[in-house]
């Protein structure tokens, strides 16, 4: 997050400013590749730069403060999987029923005979993401905005259109989940 | 099935007999605290959360090239007019940026490459870190239109002029450096002005009567006060409104928060058409 400079940068890159417009880039596109990557792994990074040529058509006129920017470009990129899945017409995750073969299998460390004393500090964000992303997908997108996007409940429910009690819902039941997971795999702190 | 709609299989899997408490599920989910502080069963998925949480890689921001030209075209094919008439197009904090905020906005480029991401960041930002540097600490940035940034050989002038437009940066360039002792006060544009004005002694009052470019405001204005973000900046002025807020409440913005007054091309799906990717709760 930028914080109390957002306004600032925000300005400077509306008025063409490159610089300030990489401050906002560089704060946005990590997070929003990472929740493409569990959401659309496949073409996150296609939608990625795809959500950014939106966002850039429509920076002059974007008013509001850094959460309203943080929830307009996710909800920008959102747009662009829709778009994109609707073309495609296929799900974007695998499912749970998938989870113990393909992924956790798929992850070094995270099984196997010394899974148990993986030491957590060296997980990789691409290994955390993959774990998330085996999680039903309301639930990995959900835990995704939220920690990642760092958007609260509210703009969760908002940008996907659901109730925010069952936002928060999801969100419990995503962690419950990926702790049962991570038990059933052996990983110990 | 529990109370909480979570099913009895999901139950079976939990290798402690209790469920996290949600106020541990909800610290985990904001992001307070540290993993060693909450339950012991849920420190896996804290590390787990950190973990997606951690600075970038070079591959994460490869493709900044890719948007940088987006955002050159774009900005570059918007209708011509300064970047002073279009700061006067009300928008949150355009007029109330102050030293401080500004300043701290070089900063925020800073700490954005600091750390872990810099050297991330260090091959493909450094003529924009120093432009921003220049837009933060001097005035003749802010007079980068949008086809300014666009590289040499778009028919801009090499280097101001002291007549026109132009002469307005350019007095609040002079300003900047003649309190800052900046060498570029020696510049080629520097020696025009004086010459223009008749003396360095002169400048001020030169300066003084330049008309802000395109809007005809009327000569009079002290040297360097353009009511831009960074000529603020420049000049220590307090910002009229607090840093990091919209001069608009906040959740009534002139158009609704988050979303362009006026989104060019074809409409896009509505957030909230329950799409959810068409996955259930779980």
């Amino acid at each position: 997050m930028i914080g109390e400079n957002f306004a600032a940068v925000l300005s400077a890159a509306q008025q063409g400013d490159e610089a300030a417009f990489a401050t906002l880039w560089h704060d946005g596109q990590p997070a929003l590749l990472r929740y493409l990557h569990v959401i659309a792994p496949e073409t996150a990074d296609d939608l990625a730069a795809e959500t950014w040529t939106h966002v850039v058509r429509s920076l002059v006129t974007f008013r509001g403060n850094e959460r309203n920017w943080r929830a307009w470009l996710f909800t920008t990129a959102r747009r662009r999987v829709i778009d994109q899945t609707r073309q495609l017409m296929r799900r974007p995750a695998t499912s749970l029923e998938a989870l113990p073969d393909t992924v956790l299998a798929g992850l070094p460390g995270l099984r196997g005979a010394d899974a148990a004393d993986l030491a957590l500090e060296n997980l990789a964000t691409r290994a955390a993401m993959e774990v998330i992303a085996a999680l039903p997908p309301m639930q990995a997108e959900v835990i995704m905005l939220r920690v990642v996007a760092g958007l609260d409940t509210e703009e969760v429910a908002r940008l996907l259109g659901r109730s925010p009690g069952a936002i928060r819902v999801a969100a419990h039941r995503g962690l419950q989940r990926l702790a049962s997971l991570l038990a059933e795999a052996g990983v110990t702190q | 099935m529990t109370d909480d709609g979570v099913s009895d299989r999901e139950m079976t899997r939990f290798p402690w007999p209790t469920q996290p408490e949600v106020g541990a599920l909800d610290a985990l989910l904001s992001g307070c605290g540290k993993p060693e502080d909450g339950p012991a069963e849920l420190r896996p998925v804290a590390e787990v959360l950190l973990a997606l949480q951690a600075p970038p890689d070079q591959r994460e921001v490869a493709r900044w090239g890719e948007a940088l030209t987006a955002y050159r075209a774009t900005m570059a094919g918007l209708p011509r007019m300064s970047s002073r008439s279009r700061s006067r197009r009300p928008k949150p904090n355009a007029s109330a940026l102050g030293a401080k905020l500004a300043a701290a906005a070089g900063a925020a480029v800073i700490t954005a490459f600091g750390g872990g991401i810099a050297a991330a960041y260090t091959g493909s930002l450094p003529a924009s870190l120093q432009r921003f540097a220049h837009v933060t600490i001097a005035a003749p940035a802010v007079h980068s239109s949008p086809a300014a940034a666009i590289p040499r050989g778009t028919g801009h002038p090499a280097r101001p002029s002291v007549t026109g437009g132009a002469a307005f940066g350019l007095c609040n360039a002079y300003q900047h450096a003649e309190e800052h002792g900046a060498a570029s006060q020696r510049s080629v544009a520097f020696r025009n002005l004086v010459k223009a004005a008749g003396g360095a002694g002169r400048v001020a009052a030169y300066c003084a009567a330049v008309p802000h470019p395109g809007t005809g405001t009327p000569p009079g204005r002290r040297v360097g006060q353009t009511g831009s973000p960074t000529a603020a900046a420049s000049h220590g002025r307090k910002p009229t409104a607090p840093p990091g807020k919209p001069s608009k409440p906040p959740g009534k913005p002139t158009a609704p928060p988050g979303k362009p007054t006026a989104p060019p091309g074809k409409p896009s799906t509505p957030p909230g058409n329950g799409n959810g990717n068409g996955n259930g709760g779980g």
